[in-house]
């Protein structure tokens, strides 16, 4: 395994070490190294992603680097122990999305997006869809401070024709 | 790699800040100009902010990426919250997400059944959840017993054929 570093820089001039097989995760970063243009001396400017965001993604990079090493080296494991390497994760990334604001999924959702982790951009979606999971159309508003445009007309309407889905 | 990455001469180096300006201005454009895809007939993106809030802040693809992965029956709930959600909710847009992500399965959490419940002479279409009693979808018309040709194709139910008021008719 290589463990060649790569310096990435944020939009606010934070510099971030990171290893080469983690920054792989990102598509851009791995399609920079591929065609030699990541210098060992240079930092990789990332205009759009701030420094807390980016500490963020190298966390998220890091711990799922591992988790590929883990997956070479144990090639012949288990049935129960890929399940419970599974669980390892998933509750690692629980933990892990369960720790930031709205705003702060959205902007880390953005970076995935520019960057190009589509691991990350699945997790990430599926957690704003998890905040949407089972709620009333009020409750949904609120956490997305969205404005109820309809009249009570409107609503009263579209509420009859998707009963099914209130009963 | 790393030695001669190092060893590089600095026009080469030069030519990398170009690749990366370039590639960040490739994608700032992506987000930056919705009109450039093809999701820009989204309503969404002629709606005013303000009914967009927070997920405003996201692209197209990203806000689509999200609702694909809402259940069924949250998907109501959702077009109800504002305008421009229920247009998203109805959108095809969105069952295609849905096709891409892999997420159209989750309709199977919901069923739709074709019955015939006597003593209503004619076929009538339910959606079945589990654990709740079939509802009558409303907005199809009852079929006559003579059979209609059902497809769903993406997001629509066709109705093709059968008859009405017992003349056969082949219209879908």
């Amino acid at each position: 395994m290589s463990s060649n570093m790569i310096m990435l820089k944020s939009s606010d001039g934070a510099s971030f070490e990171i290893e080469e097989a983690a920054a792989r995760k990102s598509k851009i970063i791995a399609n920079m190294i591929e065609v030699e243009c990541v210098d060992e001396d240079k930092a990789i400017p990332l205009q759009n992603v701030t420094g807390n965001i980016l500490a963020l993604v190298i966390e998220y990079c890091n711990k799922h680097i591992v988790d590929d090493d883990d997956d070479v080296a144990t090639e012949e494991a288990s049935e129960e122990e890929e399940e419970a390497k599974k669980k390892k994760v998933d509750d690692w990334e629980a933990e892990f999305m369960n720790s930031m604001s709205l705003e702060t999924m959205f902007e880390l959702l953005l970076a995935a997006n520019y960057l190009n982790i589509k691991s990350l951009i699945d997790l990430v979606c599926q957690t704003i869809a998890n905040n949407i999971k089972d709620k009333t159309p009020e409750e949904v508003r609120k956490i997305f401070s969205i404005e109820n445009d309809f009249t009570p007309e409107e609503e009263e309407e579209i509420r009859k024709e998707n009963a099914w889905a209130f009963g | 790699m790393s030695n001669s990455a190092a060893e590089e001469p600095p026009h080469k180096r030069k030519k990398l800040s170009l690749v990366l300006t370039k590639i960040d201005r490739k994608l700032s454009d992506e987000k930056m100009s919705p009109a450039r895809s093809p999701s820009s007939s989204l309503s969404l993106a002629r709606s005013p902010l303000s009914s967009w809030s927070l997920l405003s802040s996201l692209p197209d693809e990203m806000i689509l990426s999200c609702l694909a992965r809402v259940s069924r029956s949250d998907q109501a709930a959702m077009s109800l919250v504002s305008k421009s959600y229920r247009s998203l909710m109805a959108s095809p847009e969105l069952y295609k997400t849905r096709s891409v992500l892999g997420c159209v399965e989750n309709c199977f959490i919901c069923l739709y059944v074709c019955l015939l419940t006597p003593p209503d002479p004619s076929p009538r279409w339910f959606i079945h959840r589990r654990g709740k009693p079939l509802f009558p979808i409303p907005s199809l018309p009852s079929q006559a017993p003579e059979a209609s040709s059902v497809v769903v194709l993406d997001w629509g139910i066709y109705v093709i054929g059968g008859s009405i008021k017992g003349r056969p008719i082949s219209d879908v």
